[in-house]
């Protein structure tokens, strides 16, 4: 691994190629990620296509740095304009807005920052230390367990997704169809291509992302008329006092170990580890009332939670090939079309690539701290542009960034739908994110089960080993337990109301 | 299963419930539609794979190529019907008195909506998504025919327009002449990107 690092590191740090387009990756990050309606996922899943003219050490950089960016970006429109940019700074506005209608602005962005940067450290050292542990266990791994673990991911996405678990889990057996769609890899014979010669080759994973992600949400937004936001418009002094610094360490570190925590958690994702994060801190605070008043462990809790999953999602992705979120999930189409497979045999095939993953990670965290401080007035005012001109140019990128993916003007279509399909998931409160787990576990998940019967003939296999079992033991609870949740809140509700 | 506010029908009922009901009415129809459209899809992928004589072929030890397909498209299809019959139950039951308060003031928002009027009461707000899909879909056919950047400013700049005036609810020279600026560096800067900066040619 040290060899790997040194020679990511000399492939990276000394290519003022690799550097100036990681600084301008991580610009772009924050940018996007600060403008209302653009999340973290949609602004990956957009700017993907630019990355594949790229060898894979700089396109690495290039989407770590709008990954990390737009996952601090997120905390500056939340603090402005009450809006988050993200659904992982949900939080930050509970304490962030407040902070700024007081005239705090500037100190609520600057603790944001520190928070963030504290957050993410923590998230990268958990990375490094856990994954190569991870890996090595995981190559112990068969494809019963692999099989398993997929089922797993799947079973906690469908369980994490804001609205329905049970359409959570059909978004994920979407997913896995598409996935089936085209020639099957080890016979060749076509399947659910209806003589179509396009579908034969499969439904490419960027498309589908771009639409899902993209193209709906640009959708919904056209639906809405609401007004657009009024900013904050005086930042005011940027640095805080130090005592709010020094009182909030223990938040800090707190709030990035569970951010850690739950980003490892397949499919968890950031918004659930901000929601801990900040229940846990005014759970502990003396004073709980002056939470959602401007208080500074608020932000600190819910920046540092945030960027501490980025780490967190990470380790699943790259030892295991399960995505921890739905950004991670675009990060493995990346991956893929890079030709680079993650999962454990990634640690021993590629350790380079993996220590370019580590840089690229480290230099997004330094870029986002460098380009924040200096650029925290500009950002302020970047907010406020008019929605239109993005909404636009987010749909112009949708289509030519899908064309660019195999100049194919099929793929544009591809996106459409994905995209009309996303809106109506998006009306119908049905998950989206499950269809895109569903759609890149779903090769392999068939590889993997095919495998599994081929070598030991039964599906007995999945019961008689203990991990496989126990993973799929979970993941039955997961999807039986909100069904069963349900049916226990109606039969009280029914035996209060009956005399 | 019977409506709650039913029984008040002689008096009108508050607007936030009444919405509420609304939007359940409607979106219990959405969610039925949604589970047969599903259960469609499956019954269509079903027939593709039953009618496919290189797919029945015996493959052990490997279940074979058609055993995920055919193992997500059964659990699609009950997954559809469940989720349309789960929908169907918890629609608001319409009364007589629904169809009586209907009949006499067919602009009153009822408490249970009929599926064409709460399908019609769905689409609300689906214009400017639907009008931009079409667009989608034209420019699409357009830049394959005319390359990508005359359809690609008329494209972005019809549709600056469109949202300036909506923006702004006016209509003026100076914002058609912004709007048509916006478009061209939007256009722009993305051809100039892609072709340019990561060589991608573009139609």
């Amino acid at each position: 691994m040290i060899e790997g690092l040194l020679s990511a590191a000399q492939a990276i740090l000394t290519s003022p190629a690799a550097l100036g387009l990681g600084l301008a990756a991580t610009l772009l990050g924050i940018v996007l990620g600060a403008l209302p309606g653009i999340s973290s996922t949609m602004a990956l899943a957009v700017l993907l296509p630019f990355s594949f003219a790229m060898p894979p050490t700089h396109a690495i950089v290039f989407l770590m740095g709008i990954f990390y960016g737009s996952v601090y970006g997120g905390s500056l429109s939340a603090i402005l304009l009450n809006v988050p940019g993200t659904p992982g700074s949900m939080v930050t506005q509970l304490d962030g807005y407040p902070m700024a209608q007081q005239g705090r602005a500037g100190e609520a962005l600057t603790l944001a920052l520190y928070a963030s940067t504290f957050g993410g450290i923590f998230g990268f050292v958990c990375l490094i230390t856990l994954a190569p542990v991870l890996a090595s266990a995981a190559l112990a791994f068969q494809s019963a367990e692999f099989t398993a673990m997929m089922v797993f991911g799947l079973a906690m996405l469908a369980y994490a997704s804001p609205g329905s678990t049970f359409l959570g889990l059909l978004g994920g057996v979407i997913g896995l169809l598409i996935g089936c769609i085209g020639l099957d890899s080890v016979t060749n014979i076509d399947r659910l291509s209806f003589g179509h010669h396009n579908l034969q080759a499969g439904i490419n994973l960027i498309p589908v992302v771009v639409g899902l992600f993209g193209l709906a949400e640009v959708l919904s937004l056209l639906g809405q008329r609401g007004a657009h936001p009024i900013g904050i418009g005086k930042v005011g002094r940027l640095l805080p006092p130090w005592s709010a610094v020094r009182d909030t360490l223990g938040t800090a570190t707190r709030s990035s170990a569970i951010g850690v925590v739950v980003g490892i958690i397949p499919a968890a994702g950031s918004a659930l580890a901000v929601a801990i994060a900040y229940a846990q801190e005014k759970r502990l605070y003396e004073r709980r009332e002056t939470f959602g008043n401007g208080n500074p462990r608020g932000v600190v809790s819910a920046e540092a939670g945030n960027n501490a999953c980025v780490g967190g999602a990470l380790v699943p992705m790259m030892t295991l090939g399960i995505p921890g979120d739905t950004m991670t999930a675009v990060l493995v189409g990346a991956l893929l079309v890079h030709g680079l497979k993650p999962g454990p045999e990634l640690f021993e095939k590629h350790p380079d690539f993996v220590a370019a993953v580590y840089l690229a990670l480290a230099l997004a965290i330094v870029f986002t701290a460098i380009l924040a401080i200096p650029g925290m007035r500009i950002f302020a005012r970047v907010v406020s542009m008019p929605p239109r001109i993005l909404h636009i140019s987010i749909v112009l990128l949708c289509v030519v960034g899908s064309y660019a993916v195999q100049n194919s003007a099929f793929d544009i279509l591809v996106m459409i739908v994905a995209g009309c399909a996303g809106y109506v998931m998006n009306r119908l409160g049905m998950p989206t994110a499950p269809v895109v787990f569903g759609l890149v576990l779903g090769p392999l998940l068939e590889e993997n089960v095919r495998r599994t019967l081929i070598v030991h003939g039964s599906w007995s296999v999945f019961f008689e080993r203990p991990i496989a079992a126990a993973l799929l033991a979970v993941s039955v609870a997961t999807v039986i337990y909100p069904a069963l949740a349900a049916w226990r809140r109606r039969a009280i509700a029914l035996r209060r109301s009956t005399p | 299963m019977s409506n709650p506010a039913s029984s008040s029908n002689d008096r009108p009922p508050s607007s936030g419930a009444d919405a509420a009901a609304t939007a359940d009415a409607a979106g219990g129809w959405s969610h039925i539609a949604l589970g047969l459209v599903l259960a469609a899809v499956a019954i269509v992928g079903l027939l593709d794979i039953a009618t496919n004589a290189e797919l029945a072929a015996d493959t052990a030890p490997d279940p074979g190529p058609a055993f995920l397909p055919w193992l997500l498209l059964w659990l699609l299809l009950a997954g559809g019907i469940a989720h349309a019959g789960m929908a169907a139950l918890r629609l608001p039951a319409r009364t007589p008195e629904h169809h009586r308060a209907d009949a006499a003031m067919p602009q009153r928002p009822a408490l249970s909506l009929p599926p064409w009027q709460a399908f019609r009461r769905s689409l609300i707000g689906t214009a400017m998504p639907a009008a931009m899909v079409a667009s989608l879909i034209v420019y699409e056919r357009a830049i394959l025919t005319f390359g990508y950047l005359a359809p690609s400013f008329l494209f972005a700049f019809g549709w600056l327009a469109v949202l300036q005036s909506r923006e702004t609810r006016t209509t003026s020279a100076a914002g058609v002449v912004r709007s048509a600026l916006e478009a061209a560096a939007a256009v722009g800067a993305i051809f100039i990107l892609f072709r340019f900066g990561i060589q991608v040619p573009l139609p």
